[in-house]
């Protein structure tokens, strides 16, 4: 009889702790990226006097969440350089080329995450971004974070910008003069909880 | 933007030390070389004048792609990491190192086709190193077009293998065909055929790549006139009968091979050169071989000669002349310029993009007659019609 109740104590811990473990594994949430409402976009200069405003339409990526202990959290987004879209077909096709993205030969433009910080509204993120061939670190201010519940799917939701010189990613100082050196790239991105 | 004034300055400067230096160092070498025995009675040159034109060109077109690429502003910047400066910093310094190695070595040296059998093999491999067209398996590749290497039912290594395989047939007959009585202009029908492939590439939209044709045409033609003009002397201050076309044609046909089939595997794989058109920029310089009748004897050597370089630069002509076509058809417009005539405003209606008004019936027609024309001009030059497919 004492018997039964040391098994039936031992099982209840058991089960206790399976039950915070399981909490403690889903305290860090997985999200992929949803392409369908997320955007990325960015916009340069034109002759120093107007902005070009353009998008990638493919990426794709994943973001861990860890709620308790933020600095876990890790993002990761793959962005389609073939993609890109300005509105007008030959003037893509043009950025397709080595003078600009190289897409043949740099298809993707990487951001992966390799130190996160929580931040009023959102975290800050350090990682590796990867343009045209030549990986930097930068920090990007992720605003939003929240997450909420449609149609039995849990979503969040980030904001960032990111100010690049296309000069210190290799890109053609000859081809500089007529696009601004600088342009801005805004990501807004939609992630569903795996 | 493009720059002709600096391309052209590229070409002369290369030109220009190309040859003084190719033509000093070889002076110099004789000059050196002035307590060795003369020349056997045979006419056959000393192994310094075999190894003088070596010497030059071994300083010489190094020297010339050096200046010429540097006034292009082209530099070192680490490891090659695209199609281009893998071709600039990898395989034209491996050609010409290659090249001179066989060139030192006493005649006939018919190991060194082991050496450029090698080379071609590796050439295409190194130039796509990293790309789309040996990583099919990677994101976003659905849809992509691959390009160079797309051909249906072969894989990426037998196409590189077709690819190396055709490079070397051709180098071969080149340089078999600058072997020949009148083989001397072989270098200038590769350097035109590079100004041609340069052109396409950058009527392609790939101003850098094609930029990249004129310090190497200039290196080509440069080098051998610097060698030609040192023979010359030498063969006039009576130092037996020189001929040192064993030793000097050979560096200027390979490095102008590689770098053309260089030019046009990098415009093709990452720029929009279409398959067809390099094809006939590659095969263009074999039109020098073309015989030209029992009749042709009467012009004499150099008209033949002068026959044979207007073949191969009409064909180079009507290439790029396609290619300025679809430039006009699918760049002009970025540009901000305005068309005229009713040929221009023909190929400017096929362009798809937003319309500010309605189509009129005038437009239309003119529409429907651009579209057959280019149905039945184009497919000789392989691709359609539509923007998005005209990509290689």
């Amino acid at each position: 009889m004492r018997r039964v109740a040391v098994a039936f104590k031992v099982a209840a811990w058991m089960g206790t702790l399976a039950v915070v473990l399981a909490g403690a594994a889903r305290a860090a949430d997985e999200y992929a990226y949803d392409g369908v409402h997320s955007s990325i976009s960015f916009r340069a200069r034109h002759l120093d006097i107007s902005w070009i405003h353009g998008r990638f339409n493919k990426a794709e990526g994943k973001f861990t969440i860890d709620r308790q202990d933020p600095t876990k959290s890790k993002f990761e987004l793959k962005i389609s350089a073939d993609s890109v879209d300005t509105g007008n077909p030959a003037r893509d096709e043009h950025l397709r080329q080595p003078d600009y993205f190289d897409t043949k030969q740099f298809p993707t433009i990487d951001f992966k995450s390799t130190s996160t910080k929580p931040i009023d509204g959102g975290y800050e993120v350090t990682g590796d971004f990867t343009l045209h061939g030549v990986t930097k670190k930068v920090t990007l201010v992720l605003k939003g974070g929240k997450e909420i519940e449609f149609n039995k799917k849990k979503i969040v939701a980030f904001a960032t910008e990111l100010k690049v010189k296309r000069s210190d990613y290799g890109f053609d100082k000859s081809q500089i003069g007529l696009i601004g050196d600088e342009a801005e790239i805004l990501i807004d991105c939609e992630g569903v909880r795996n | 933007m493009p720059e002709p004034w600096r391309y052209l300055q590229a070409l002369g400067l290369a030109a220009g030390v190309g040859g003084v230096v190719a033509w000093g160092v070889a002076l110099l070498w004789g000059v050196l070389r002035r307590g060795q025995p003369s020349p056997r009675p045979t006419g056959q040159p000393t192994l310094g004048l075999i190894l003088g034109p070596a010497f030059g060109l071994a300083l010489g077109l190094p020297l010339a792609l050096l200046v010429g690429y540097g006034w292009l502003g082209v530099r070192w910047n680490g490891p090659p990491a695209n199609g281009l400066n893998r071709l600039l910093w990898l395989v034209l310094p491996a050609t010409v190192l290659i090249e001179l190695v066989i060139a030192s070595a006493p005649p006939p040296a018919r190991w060194g086709w082991w050496f450029r059998g090698a080379l071609a093999l590796f050439v295409p491999r190194v130039l796509l190193h990293g790309s789309i067209h040996l990583d099919a398996g990677g994101p976003f590749r659905e849809g992509v077009s691959r390009g160079l290497l797309s051909w249906p039912g072969l894989s990426a290594g037998v196409e590189l293998f077709v690819l190396g395989a055709g490079l070397l047939l051709i180098w071969w007959l080149l340089d078999w065909l600058a072997r020949r009585a009148g083989g001397e202009a072989v270098p200038v029908v590769l350097a035109l055929a590079l100004l041609a492939g340069g052109a396409c590439v950058m009527l392609g939209g790939y101003l850098k790549g094609g930029a990249a044709a004129f310090p190497l045409a200039g290196a080509v033609v440069g080098a051998p006139c610097g060698i030609w003009l040192w023979q010359r002397l030498v063969n006039r201050a009576g130092r037996g009968v020189v001929d040192a076309g064993e030793s000097w044609r050979s560096p200027v046909v390979a490095l102008g091979v590689v770098g053309l089939f260089g030019l046009l595997v990098v415009g093709c794989a990452f720029g929009r050169l279409l398959p067809g058109r390099a094809l006939a920029l590659g095969l263009a310089p074999l039109l020098y071989a073309a015989p030209l009748g029992p009749r042709a004897r009467r012009w004499g050597w150099g008209g033949m000669m002068a026959v044979r370089l207007i073949l191969v630069a009409a064909l180079l002509g009507l290439v790029v002349a396609v290619a300025k076509v679809d430039f006009d058809r699918n760049f002009r417009p970025l540009l901000g310029a305005r068309t005229a005539g009713l040929r221009s405003r023909a190929w400017v209606a096929t362009t798809p993009g937003p319309r500010t008004g309605p189509k009129t019936h005038g437009e239309h027609a003119v529409k429907l007659v651009a579209k057959q024309t280019l149905r039945q001009a184009v497919p000789a030059w392989g691709g359609s019609r539509r923007t998005g497919d005209n990509r290689c």
